[in-house]
């Protein structure tokens, strides 16, 4: 699902902030990756996103080489994917429904299709009754959780999932674990980077280390 | 392909997108509005320059004594012939002194009738050319009884010429108007791409095709060009109702005026808009 071999990234003139990355998430994984503040963790997540570029090495994402990928390539493997970005990243001046909504209709869903799959997935989060409101009417937890069921309304093969429960309680982290512990025993692929060692004891799945030295 | 999010996308962008289409609308309006008057004279004169065909007679004199009645028949046959008209000394003598008016006594020094009988012929539109009129030329001189034919070749050839120079007129102006409605949309839609540039990585990330996310702005020009178009439209109109006190007799080509600047509004608002998208670029670092 995942093959990261020998991956570096440096940025100009010479900030190296990964070296030598060796990953490889099977079908239907769930992998952690926990490190520390500054390591590089969101980079390695946006490089298996297609977003940024290895200095080296070799990507492949769902058998496909991401470095090697044209514009409508790449789209079309995003597509199979589900993100949640560190900095949440919603339409500002949309509603949360419109957030998911509307990125369903873009990739091609017919409008009560995209209405419907909206409804479920605000409700599965708990978020039914501030679906009309915008990013800004809401706390980071929530938008967190419409970032995560817009991610989840896409029906993704593999989701990436950066800090996706940094601003939730305990209580609702463990209730956004139960529902993707259910959606990877359907068989979707997880990989999640976090820095909150303190959240180890009740992580599913299996957790890695990224250090300066690779991943352990 | 989603192709309802793709047009309400490009619906938004146009209705909602600040000042900026509507001035590139007005600004295409502008434009147009002197493409429009432009085509506007071409088609008076066209209809000048019909009025002027119509008139064209080709006038065949005869010997003297030939009966012109009696050739009428076999000419009428010819190619190119719409009717022909016999016209005898006499009444070639009687036209004469009614244009010569109060110097027709002039004539009565004259001891006899020096004017030949003739046939007057009028042409189809696909004969009022120089090529086609030598042709039917030279068919009238094989008739008997046929002197000389007379045609005004001049008047043919002075039409065509200040057609063509109308019709290259058009084309310049054509051009110079057209790339200043391309630059206004290009420019209008790299403004709208900027203003949106977060919205658009934002759809890109979450994998939408690039096709997707170009084409609403391409729309929006196509917005601009048609919105232009139909003020345009209603400028050139009242334009027309002015004129029409001034020249007698001209008519508003409605569909062909539409056509134009239909036409032209949707062509250069998608040139423009096509251009400004080419250099949209999707981040990848």
């Amino acid at each position: 699902m995942i093959k990261l071999l020998d991956v570096s990234k440096t940025f100009p003139p010479d900030l190296k902030i990964l070296s030598g990355i060796n990953l490889d998430v099977a079908d239907a994984d769930w992998v952690w990756l926990l490190g520390d503040t500054g390591i590089g963790k969101s980079v390695l997540m946006r490089i298996i996103y297609g977003v940024e570029e290895p200095s080296e090495g070799e990507v492949s994402v769902l058998g496909q080489d991401v470095s090697g990928l044209s514009e409508t390539e790449l789209a079309r493997l995003r597509r199979r994917l589900g993100i949640v970005f560190q900095d949440i990243r919603l339409f500002d001046e949309r509603t949360a429904s419109d957030n998911i909504s509307m990125v369903l209709r873009a990739l091609g869903a017919g409008k009560y299709d995209a209405l419907e799959k909206t409804a479920h997935w605000l409700e599965k989060m708990g978020l039914s009754e501030l679906a009309e409101r915008c990013p800004y009417e809401l706390s980071v937890g929530q938008r967190q959780k419409v970032a995560l069921a817009r991610a989840l309304a896409k029906e993704p093969e593999l989701l990436l999932l950066d800090e996706p429960f940094s601003a939730l309680d305990e209580k609702e982290t463990r209730q956004m674990l139960k529902i993707l512990g259910e959606l990877n025993h359907e068989g979707m692929t997880i990989f999640a980077v976090s820095h909150e060692h303190e959240v180890l004891h009740f992580l599913p799945g299996r957790i890695l280390s990224l250090t300066p030295e690779g991943i352990k | 392909m989603s192709s309802g999010f793709i047009f309400n996308e490009g619906s938004r962008l146009f209705f909602k997108g600040r000042r900026i289409s509507f001035a590139a609308a007005a600004i295409f309006a502008v434009v147009l509005s002197i493409v429009g008057l432009f085509a506007l004279g071409t088609f008076y004169l066209l209809d000048f320059k019909q009025d002027i065909e119509e008139r064209l007679e080709v006038v065949v004199f005869l010997y003297p004594g030939t009966d012109a009645e009696k050739l009428l028949p076999d000419i009428v046959k010819l190619e190119g012939v719409v009717s022909d008209s016999a016209v005898s000394s006499e009444q070639a003598l009687a036209e004469f002194r009614k244009a010569l008016g109060e110097d027709a006594e002039l004539l009565d020094i004259l001891d006899e009738n020096p004017l030949p009988p003739s046939i007057r012929i009028k042409l189809t539109p696909a004969y009022r050319s120089r090529a086609k009129l030598e042709e039917l030329e030279e068919n009238l001189k094989l008739f008997s009884g046929v002197e000389e034919v007379w045609i005004d070749r001049n008047l043919i050839d002075k039409l065509n010429r200040f057609l063509f120079i109308l019709l290259g007129a058009d084309a310049f102006v054509l051009l110079v108007v057209g790339f200043s409605a391309v630059l206004v949309t290009m420019l209008a839609t790299r403004f709208s791409i900027l203003d949106r540039r977060r919205i658009i990585d934002l759809y890109w990330l979450m994998g939408v095709a690039p096709g997707t996310l170009r084409t609403p702005y391409v729309i929006e020009g196509l917005y601009e060009g048609f919105f232009g178009s139909v003020v345009s439209y209603g400028i050139v109109f009242a334009l027309h109702l002015l004129l029409s006190r001034l020249l007698e007799g001209v008519s508003f080509p409605f569909w062909e005026i539409a056509c134009i600047l239909a036409g032209c509004g949707l062509l250069f608002g998608w040139i423009g808009s096509g251009l400004a998208i080419d250099a949209f670029k999707l981040k990848r670092k």
